[in-house]
Formats: structure tokens, sequence, C-alpha cells
């Protein structure tokens, strides 16, 4: 296997707070080949969005990070300064996330929120100004040009959202972290916005991150899928394979939660049961209150391990099957 | 821009009726009779009956009210009991001395009050934090007029590099003007640095968690000007309300400061009115109060739709 371009090993995060202390990703291992899109998939709370942000340091604060280490191009971003790592922002790494309302400043036009970022990477005014009109064009926003001159209350959701993907896209990255990029849309929307993501993804060559909460979100663009719960990668497989044959019984139980036929967008249905109270966790698998096959064996620690070519999961019955 | 303007004549109109009835009551609801106020103290019931009558104290309410709100609209606001020089002058005379120490205090808070509220929020929890939270408690907790009293004590007395007190408007001179304004505006500037800091502080971090400012740091922004692009432009829209606030509680004059430093200033105009019972000026001060505080929420309201494009037509 070539190197990955991007590589996380055993990523800890923790949060303290007077309902004691939490730790949203407990040992996360991925990584993404160049070019590769890799989904994060699991129910609200699982702890994606932090491990996503914490992966490629963009935390807050920096200090919830306790463990891990983060490969890109061989690299670990831990082990680099502000300005090392600045340099590879936009340039190499970008994101996109879920709330398009909140991820634009309000009080600076479109136009000097795209040329500026840009620009930080070198560059004149007039070419970051050519390089965002192209994109927003590319993006099929009418008329760029008095859209460069907006500020984000002027625009829909859907245009904000395709605005904040420009911005990502704007430096050419190789590594695209998308944070549930279509959650806050309604479901056309959704579908155009899925699209143009992964059409420009494969123009650019880009690698990504896709999060969602969704799995017919996921099953549209992904090459392979991590499926978390409570802070672990539950299930790891080429997405075909975890589509057609899960293994994990919290993969079969999210699975069987989407309704079929319909790609409506929402909190899952739910998986009988609540998420786990992440300041309370059981002694070993974490999905044992809910899962239907829990036995004693379930109380020691389940690692993720290899089940098949390709394939990894955090059970025992997974492995024995 | 014509009906803007027509609106917000007729909200200033609306608020300065309701105050009218409002301080022309409530200066008549304090106990003890002006008319007595003047008079020495074994001056007979008819001589204190014919006092109330040259003040015009005798007639009804209602039509103490509409002469003084008649003569108010076209500018007079009557004479003081007191004085009995007109209020609208004597106003005019305080005034400037108020409106420039009020500015000067202003300016003093905000140039403090920027810096420290940006810091704070940005290395929150770390040792400048600390450092400008036990300031702005000392300060809170030592009254502008004690601060007042200390400063005199070194730079006046002390040191001698400063005038002890009196005030010199600027056609004496920068210099000398400065001289004697600068004492109170530093201990009136001070305790509001102390309210608009606090203000600051927490409306950077309220932005600084917002999603745009993950954005921006995760395409490259650097952290500067994350701090006074991204953030502080947002985080200053409801610091200026406290700013508009302070502006108004300074033009309305502080009695303490004024006293300690020898400003005649309005503060202990309005005092002076209130002990004395002196109808005229009471509510001439008042009116001219709630006036400028009508006043200066219209310039805030300019100034929002300058910083926030969302408040824009
Ligand atoms: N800054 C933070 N401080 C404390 N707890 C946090 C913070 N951010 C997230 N969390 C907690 O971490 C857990 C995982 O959150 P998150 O990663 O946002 O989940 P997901 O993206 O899967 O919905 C949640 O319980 C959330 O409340
Ligand atoms: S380890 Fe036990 S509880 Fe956990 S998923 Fe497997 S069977 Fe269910
Ligand atoms: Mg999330």
């Amino acid at each position: 296997m070539p190197e990955p371009l991007f590589e996380v090993r055993d990523l800890v995060t923790r949060f303290r707070s007077e309902g004691g202390e939490i730790r949203p990703s407990r040992g996360v291992s991925f990584h993404i080949a160049a070019g590769e899109v890799l989904g994060l998939v699991g129910e609200s709370g699982s702890g994606k969005s932090v491990t996503a942000r914490a992966s490629i340091r963009l935390q807050q604060p920096e200090s919830a990070t306790i463990g891990g280490e983060l490969f890109f191009r061989g690299q670990d971003l831990r082990k680099l300064d502000a300005e090392a790592l600045r340099g590879l922002r936009a340039k190499q790494i970008a994101m996109v996330v879920q709330d398009p309302a909140a991820a634009l400043n309000p009080v600076m036009t479109i136009g000097d929120q795209l040329t500026r970022i840009h620009r930080l990477h070198g560059g004149s005014e007039a070419e970051a100004r050519e390089a965002a009109l192209l994109l927003l064009r590319r993006m099929r926003i009418a008329e760029p040009e008095s859209r460069l001159a907006a500020y984000p209350h002027q625009l829909s959701g859907g245009m904000r959202q395709r605005v904040l993907i420009a911005l990502a896209l704007i430096c050419r990255p190789s590594l695209l972290i998308a944070d549930e990029p279509t959650t806050a849309l309604d479901v056309t929307v959704e579908a155009e916005i899925l699209a143009l993501l992964d059409e420009l993804r494969r123009e650019l060559g880009m690698a990504m991150l896709m999060i969602s909460h969704n799995l017919s979100v996921i099953g549209r663009i992904c090459d392979r899928v991590a499926v978390m719960y409570a802070g672990r990668i539950m299930e790891e497989a080429p997405t075909q394979a975890l589509l057609a044959t899960p293994r994990h019984p919290y993969t079969m139980a999210l699975l069987a939660s989407v309704p079929r036929g319909t790609k409506r967008d929402g909190p899952l249905p739910a998986i009988p049961g609540e998420p786990p109270d992440l300041a309370r966790l059981p002694p070993g698998c974490p999905f044992q209150a809910r899962c239907p096959g829990a036995a004693p064996q379930c109380t020691a620690e389940q690692p993720l391990r290899d089940i098949a070519p390709g394939r990894k999961a955090a059970c025992w019955r997974a492995e024995a099957a | 821009m014509a009906r803007f303007l027509l609106g917000r004549a007729a909200t200033l109109a609306l608020v300065l009726f309701g105050a009218s009835v409002l301080i022309f009551l409530v200066v008549r609801a304090l106990p003890g009779d002006p008319a007595i106020a003047m008079m020495t103290s074994n001056a007979t019931p008819a001589e204190i009956q014919a006092m109330r009558e040259a003040l015009g104290l005798h007639l009804p309410l209602w039509q103490q009210y509409l002469t003084w709100v008649g003569g108010a609209v076209t500018g007079d606001l009557g004479r003081s009991f007191m004085y009995s020089n007109g209020v609208a002058a004597m106003i005019a005379e305080r005034f400037p001395v108020t409106l420039h120490v009020s500015l000067v205090a202003l300016a003093i808070a905000m140039a403090i009050a920027i810096p420290a509220g940006v810091l704070s929020a940005r290395y929150k929890g770390g040792a400048l934090d600390h450092m400008f939270r036990v300031v702005a408690m000392i300060g809170i907790s030592m009254p502008v007029f004690w601060q007042g009293l200390l400063s005199i004590l070194l730079f006046a007395v002390i040191l001698g590099w400063l005038p002890p007190g009196g005030y010199q408007p600027l056609s004496a001179g920068l210099g000398l003007s400065t001289a004697h304004i600068i004492l109170p505006a530093v201990a009136l500037g001070t305790a509001y640095a102390a309210t608009i800091t606090r203000m600051l502080r927490s409306s950077m971090l309220d932005v600084l968690g917002r999603e745009h400012i993950a954005v921006a740091r995760a395409h490259g922004v650097p952290e500067r000007t994350i701090i006074w692009t991204d953030a502080f432009r947002n985080a200053l829209i409801p610091t200026l309300t406290a700013a508009g606030f302070s502006f108004g509680y300074l033009l309305a004059g502080a009695v303490l400061t004024e006293v300690i430093f020898n400003l005649p200033g309005m503060g202990r105009l309005l005092y002076e009115s209130i002990l004395s019972r002196d109808y005229p000026l009471v509510q001439g001060l008042v009116l001219l109060n709630v006036t400028l505080f009508v006043l200066i929420n219209f310039g805030m309201d300019a100034l929002y739709a300058v910083l926030d494009p969302r408040i824009r037509r």
C-alpha cells in the first residue's frame, strides 16, 4: 500500500466539565489515500466533529487533544509550529462545516472573504479576484460579479454553502474535511451540492473526509466508510461491502434505521435506546446497552481488528462471523 | 432618509413628552417647599405665601405644567428660583465643561478598554487576563472620588505637576486646558473602562467561539487578523451599547468628581438644584439629559448600521 496522504493514529481528545470528563475521541485511527473519499458516519454526539477538527489541529482549545499522531504527507501535524501549520491550511488542507449561516463572517463581503484566502497564500488582488470569479461560476452561482459585493445574509442557505465550499477550494487543497456539509440544507439543494462537491473533487484530484450522520449521503460519494460510536471507530469497510454486508451490530442497527426509498435528511430514525453518556461509559463495548446481541464477553475491550481483507470491526461477534 | 429622520423626531418628541410629565411630577413629589427653602427661618407664613405666588406655585398643577412646557418648546426653560437666571443660559454655561470632561473621559475609557478587552479574551485564563481582572476589580471597588483624591494628592500636592482643580476651556490654550481636565477625566474614564472592558471581553469570547472564526483559522488566516478583523469588528457592535450608555451617564455629570476637582459642571448644578427644590432648574437639567440619551441612542443606531451590514437597508 502506498503511503496514505493523511493518517490519524490513536487520536484522543478530552473535555472536562462539571458533569465529569468526556472523551469524544477515544483512540481513533483512520487513513485516507490521495484522491480517496472516506466517510465518517455515526449518530449525533458520537464525536465525529471533535475528531475531525482535532485531526487537523482546529479543535479549540488545542489542549483538548491529549494523544495521537496526525500524519499528513508523512509529517506529524502535531509537531509543526503555528507558522508551518498555517502554510498547509487552504493550500493543502481545507474545511467545510455544517452551518453556512454561521460559517461566514457576517460583516465581510463574500468577495473579501474569498480573495483574502487566496492572497494569504500568494498572488495579487487581481489574480485572487479572478480565481474567486472562476470558482463561483464553477459552483454555478448566477451573477458571480455581483455576489462578490454581497454580504452573507443577502444569500440563500444553498448559496452560502456554495460560497463556503468555494472558500475551501480556492487554493486547490489536496484534502478536504467536509463536516456535514449538507445537513442544514433541504433535500434538493443537498443533492445538488453533493453532486457538485463530488464533481469538483474529481476535477482537483482531492481527497476528502466526508462526515455525516446520514448513511444515504455517505453511500453516494464515499469510497470507504468508518462508523463511529461513542468516540470509537466500530467498523471500517469499503462502502459497498459495508452497505451490503454490515458486520458490526451497530452498523446493522444504523442501516436498519435508514428509511428505504426516501433520501430525507434529518436525525436518524431511532435506533432503540439512547446514545450513551460519554461521561459514564460501561467497561468494554460502548454499544452494550442497545445491542441485541450483547453477552458477558462484551464487557471486555473490543479493539478494532481486521476481520476480512480491507475490513475492520470492533466486536467479537463480527470477528467470529 | 426624510422618513427615517421624521420617525426619529417623532420618537424624540414622544419620549420628551413622557419624560417632561414624569420629571414635573417627581420634582413636586419631593418633600420640601421651594418657597421655604428660599427664605430665612424666621419668615412669616404670609411672607412664605407671597413667595409661593411670586414663583407661581399657587397655581393648579396642570397650569404650572402648561406654562413650563409652553416655554420649553420655544427654548425658554424658565427662570431658576435660586439664581433668578434663565435656566437655559445656566445650562449653556455649564454644559461645555461637562461635555469636555466627558469626551476626554470616554476617549480614555475606550483607549483602555479596547486593548484590555481584546487581549484578555485572546489570552483567556492567562496571566494577562487575570491581571486585567484584578486591576478592574480594584478600579471598580475604588470609588471615583477616592481615586480622584489620591490623584490630586500625588500629581498636584506631592509632585506639583498638575493643578489640583478648576476648569480652563480649550480657548485658554490646549496645554492649560488639558492640565486641568486630565485628572478628573482619568478618574471618570478608568471607572467606565472597567465596565466596557468586561463587555468587550465577553463579546470577543462569544465571537471567537463562532464557526466563521474556525473557518478562517482552517484556511490559514493569521491569528492577529482573526482577533482584530474577524472577531473585534463583530464584538464591537454590542460593546458600543455599553460605551453609549457610559457616555450618556458621563454627560449627566458626576457630582463628587466635580466637587473634588472644583469643576463647574452639570452634576453639581443638578445636585444643588435638587437640594434647593429649584423646580425649573431640575426640570431643565433632567430634560436635557433625557434628550442627550435619546440622541446618543440615535447616534448608536447610525453606527451599528455602518458596522453591521445586516442592519443596513
Ligand atoms: N468544546 C467542547 N467542550 C466540551 N464538550 C464538547 C465540546 N465540543 C464537543 N463536545 C462534546 O463532545 C461530544 C461529541 O461532539 P461532536 O464531535 O460534536 O459529535 P458529532 O459531530 O458526532 O455530533 C458531545 O458530547 C459534545 O457535547
Ligand atoms: S461487543 Fe457485544 S455489545 Fe458490542 S456490538 Fe459486539 S455484541 Fe454488541
Ligand atoms: Mg458534528
